[in-house]
């Protein structure tokens, strides 16, 4: 299978009080045409920094230092902005965690549906209008007649994010990235979104990357997985085989703690401790610190990523 | 959107009194006879009592306001007392400069102040936007009376542009409206870049840009409708206060307006036309909070009555 985006040594820094610091780095991986790979870590661990990475919508603060991002036959990180605009929406279509937040208030449903329309493909008028209804219906929004004329404040949180994904599917994008689109939902909306957009995946061969920093969701959605922690890529693989068979520590203490419908747990066994701050890095390994099977070897120097198996990587000493 | 009209209205009504009890405490309070003032130096004491019985000054504190309150209900706002015209036929007369130089200023501050504002808000945090700080401080803080000769020096005396003072058509009106525009300017390009850069954080700018939609789009289409409304909210205020004259310029510049009425009553101790006065910009400042109020719907969705 082709690959359609490859991530190469990925470093992205924010300006801080003592300079550039970086909140991803040297993160590698790639997503085949049609695949959906999951990037799955704790809260604050660069999932979000990669994402926009790619999107090149860091702030102003933020830059990427060094690295590639090849999409298709392109570098993102070479394109002027006014040619990483036209793959914006366009090519590489994103979806946030925020639907309450995400649309303008201002601004009509059918309005912010067709406005990548209109910049991409300069379609106007009744056809974009006609377009957004199109929309609104392949994401299961009902009244789509009614609803392109509504504002946003009108709707739920699940309807806002299926407008989100209407959005997102205007321009047919090669690529959606979806940044913790159910975080904010509640379970049974959670499993609406999920099913909406495995469905439209398969419809339109396109290629996922989701965001989540739940591995529940990556077994249901994804083929292959990245595992983050702290900036860093520390286990990627076959779904399939990260969750039979997990090597890094941290990836079997994710695990450990999803909920399994055949224990009656009342506690779920959580990983003790905290993402070290990006400006206090560990020199060694990054999860030495809350790590059962950290060593002094650990701590002096990372032990860098290693083959498990053909397509399956970790970053820890134990391979 | 009935009912919040008619609590609307009944609030308003509420601040005018309030501002009409004000006023009037403090004219009360003044140390001046209005009888003697009337009737000059030369009068006797007996005619200057009969004249205060005339005109009620005997009466106690709170039949007199009440006697004020109902003379305002029916339109009559006293006489001046050097005039000898009514308060309100002396405001009507000045009624269309007063207008016509309050649009002209406020959409010189609208026109100078809300550019800035926007370039300010992309250029957050970098030097131009110190430098932008440094003129908008020196805005504020400049004296209109001093931008006001500084204009007439250069742009009309000099220059030969405008007419260097007095009343008349447009062309009298540039230069202090311009006076204006450049004092208040400040406050609408600060008001309106601090609210551009919160709305510039916030999450539907990034999916705006998501999109691919281009910097000016991001902020013409997406941020300044967000943006602009805490400074519609000012600009109503301010220009219910421009209509109910602009003191400093208009005296300045020899312009016959409310504000300089207001200012030849002040230095006159002519009590009726500076409440009248008074009264009469609370009454533009009211009515256009009022209006705006209203128009946030229009604005913002979000707003239902
Ligand atoms: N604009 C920014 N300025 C400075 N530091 C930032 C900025 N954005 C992110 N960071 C830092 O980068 C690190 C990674 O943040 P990121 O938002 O990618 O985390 P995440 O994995 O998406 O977490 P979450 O699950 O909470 O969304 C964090 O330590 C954060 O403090
Ligand atoms: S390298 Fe050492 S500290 Fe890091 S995860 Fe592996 S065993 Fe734990
Ligand atoms: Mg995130």
């Amino acid at each position: 299978m082709s690959t359609i985006l490859s991530v190469e040594h990925l470093t992205t820094s924010f300006g801080t009080t003592s300079g550039y610091v970086p909140a991803i780095d040297d993160v590698s991986f790639h997503i085949d045409k049609g695949e959906t790979l999951g990037i799955v870590g704790e809260s604050g661990c660069g999932k979000s920094v990669t994402s926009l990475s790619i999107m090149k919508l860091l702030t102003a603060n933020g830059k990427i230092q060094s690295g590639s991002i090849q999409f298709e036959d392109r570098d993102l990180v070479k394109l002027s902005e006014a040619d990483m605009r036209k793959v914006r929406g366009n090519d590489i279509a994103m979806i946030f965690q925020e639907p309450m937040t995400s649309l303008n208030p201002v601004h009509k449903i059918g309005k912010q549906i067709t406005e990548s329309l209109r910049i991409h493909k300069g379609m106007r008028g009744p056809a974009a209008r006609a377009r957004a209804i199109e929309l609104l219906n392949l994401v299961g929004i009902p009244r789509a007649a009614e609803i392109v004329d509504e504002y946003p404040h009108r709707l739920s949180g699940g309807m806002r994010q299926r407008v989100m994904i209407a959005i997102a599917m205007a321009c047919d994008p090669k690529l959606l990235i979806a940044d913790e689109p159910t975080t904010a939902l509640d379970v049974t909306i959670q499993a609406q979104i999920l099913d909406l957009m495995r469905k439209l995946k398969a419809e339109r061969q396109m290629a996922m990357m989701l965001i989540t920093h739940d591995l529940g969701v990556v077994a249901e959605m994804c083929d292959r997985v990245v595992v983050m922690y702290a900036g860093k890529v520390v286990e990627q693989g076959n779904v399939r085989d990260i969750f039979r068979n997990p090597t890094h520590p941290y990836t079997i203490g994710l695990l450990n703690s999803i909920p399994k419908l055949d224990e009656r747990k009342t506690r779920l066994d959580s990983i003790p401790g905290a993402v070290p701050s990006i400006e206090n890095m560990p020199a060694g390994c990054r999860f030495a610190a809350r790590c059962e099977h950290a060593t002094q070897r650990c701590a002096d120097a990372d032990p860098g990523l290693r083959d498990v198996s053909g397509d399956y990587q970790a970053r820890c000493v134990l391979v | 959107m009935i009912s919040y009209i008619i609590r609307r209205l009944g609030g308003s009504v509420i601040v005018l009194f309030g501002i009409a009890l004000i006023t009037f405490i403090l004219a009360y309070a003044v140390p001046s006879d209005p009888a003697r003032m009337i009737l000059g130096q030369h009068a006797t004491l007996q005619q200057v009592d009969a004249l205060r019985k005339q005109m009620g000054l005997d009466e106690p504190f709170i039949q007199q306001f009440g006697n004020y309150l109902m003379n305002i209900i029916h339109g009559n706002l006293g006489f001046s007392f050097l005039q000898n015209l009514p308060v309100a036929t002396l405001i009507g007369q000045r009624l269309p400069a007063t207008f016509q130089l309050a649009l002209v200023a406020w959409l010189m501050e609208l026109i100078i102040g809300l550019p800035i504002g926007v370039f300010m808000a992309l250029k957050d945090r970098k030097m131009t936007d110190h430098v932008f700080n440094l003129v908008s401080l020196i805005g504020i803080s400049l004296p209109t009376f001093f931008v006001g000769l500084e204009l007439m020096y250069w742009v009309a005396y000099r220059a030969n542009l405008f007419p260097v003072g007095g009343t008349g058509g447009l062309s009298f009106v540039i230069l202090p409206g311009l006076t204006y525009g450049i004092t208040g300017a400040a406050y609408y390009s600060r008001l309106l870049k601090s609210s551009m850069v919160d709305v510039l954080n916030s999450d539907y700018i990034r999916t705006a840009r998501a999109k691919g939609a281009a910097p000016l789009r991001v902020i013409m289409g997406h941020a300044f409708r967000n943006a602009i409304i805490p400074v519609i909210t000012y600009g109503a205020t301010d220009i219910g206060a421009l209509f109910g004259g602009i003191v400093v310029i208009e005296d300045v510049f020899g312009y016959s307006g409310i504000g300089q009425m207001a200012v030849q009553a002040i230095n006159n101790l002519d009590t009726p036309i500076i409440m009248g006065t008074v009264l009469f910009a609370a009454v533009f400042v009211v009515a256009f909070n009022f209006i705006v109020d209203l128009l946030y719907g229009l604005i913002d969705p979000r707003i239902t009555y």
